[in-house]
């Protein structure tokens, strides 16, 4: 297998067990830096920017940071929502 | 050597098909520009509009435009709004908006001081504001012209 399957299938097991740890749990504990750092806009573009440009690179790696984006999205959302 | 057999119409149409495949290019980046700053900043949509959004008939429009920017744009259009749909449903707020403004909304909120009460150190508290207890209320009043007679008045 060459050098870019092996890395697929390594981040999207990563990607996996990650989506599996934030959303089998109803009190996520993110560590704090990421939703701190998460609040600022430059960080939100940016991490979608990722999201997008792992979609074009593979799509399984864009579904699974996808997932791990809205995940982490909502999460904060609710966190941090007052109504 | 088309270019130059194509003479009324037909060079018409070209033209136009150019047009039109530039055209949507330019459509499709300006949205995906549009979408990406809706899903940084799903929060920030007012609640009326997420409520509404979430309610079946702004889910079922959602997903109509969803098959259009498809159709439009391709899967990374697609995807894109994918996420800006997943990020607003997920945004919903509890309880439907209303339009009239509750009691109790002028209470204020002040950051929790430095030194803690003592039951807050016992049970391990940590506040970190403190919302005012005192507010101002005001009586039930009918201010409607019409009047009934079976008051006690």
């Amino acid at each position: 297998m060459s050098v870019d399957t092996n890395l697929k299938i390594g981040i999207i097991l990563c990607l996996f067990l990650w989506n599996v740890l934030v959303s089998t749990r109803l009190e996520t504990p993110y560590p704090e830096g990421l939703v701190e750092v998460y609040a600022l806009p430059f960080t939100r573009i940016l991490l979608l920017a990722l999201v997008i440009l792992s979609a074009v690179w593979c799509p399984t790696v864009g579904i699974m940071a996808a997932l791990a984006f809205v995940c982490l999205g909502a999460d904060v959302i609710f966190l941090t929502r007052r109504s | 050597m088309a270019d130059s057999l194509m003479v009324g119409g037909a060079k018409f149409q070209k033209t136009f098909l150019d047009w039109s495949k530039q055209s949507t290019q330019l459509f499709v980046s300006v949205l995906v520009v549009i979408l990406v700053v809706w899903i940084s900043f799903a929060d920030k949509l007012s609640l009326v509009a997420r409520w509404q959004l979430s309610s079946t008939v702004g889910r079922l429009l959602l997903l109509l435009l969803l098959y259009v920017f498809y159709i439009l744009g391709g899967w990374e259009l697609a995807f894109v709004f994918t996420l800006a749909i997943a990020i607003t449903w997920a945004s919903k707020p509890l309880l439907k908006p209303l339009d009239v403004e509750e009691g109790y909304s002028e209470v204020k909120e002040s950051k929790a001081g430095p030194h803690k009460w003592f039951v807050e150190m016992v049970l391990h508290e940590n506040p970190v504001a403190v919302v005012e207890d005192r507010v101002q209320t005001e009586a039930v009043q009918d201010n409607s012209a019409a009047a009934t007679t079976r008051t006690s008045r």
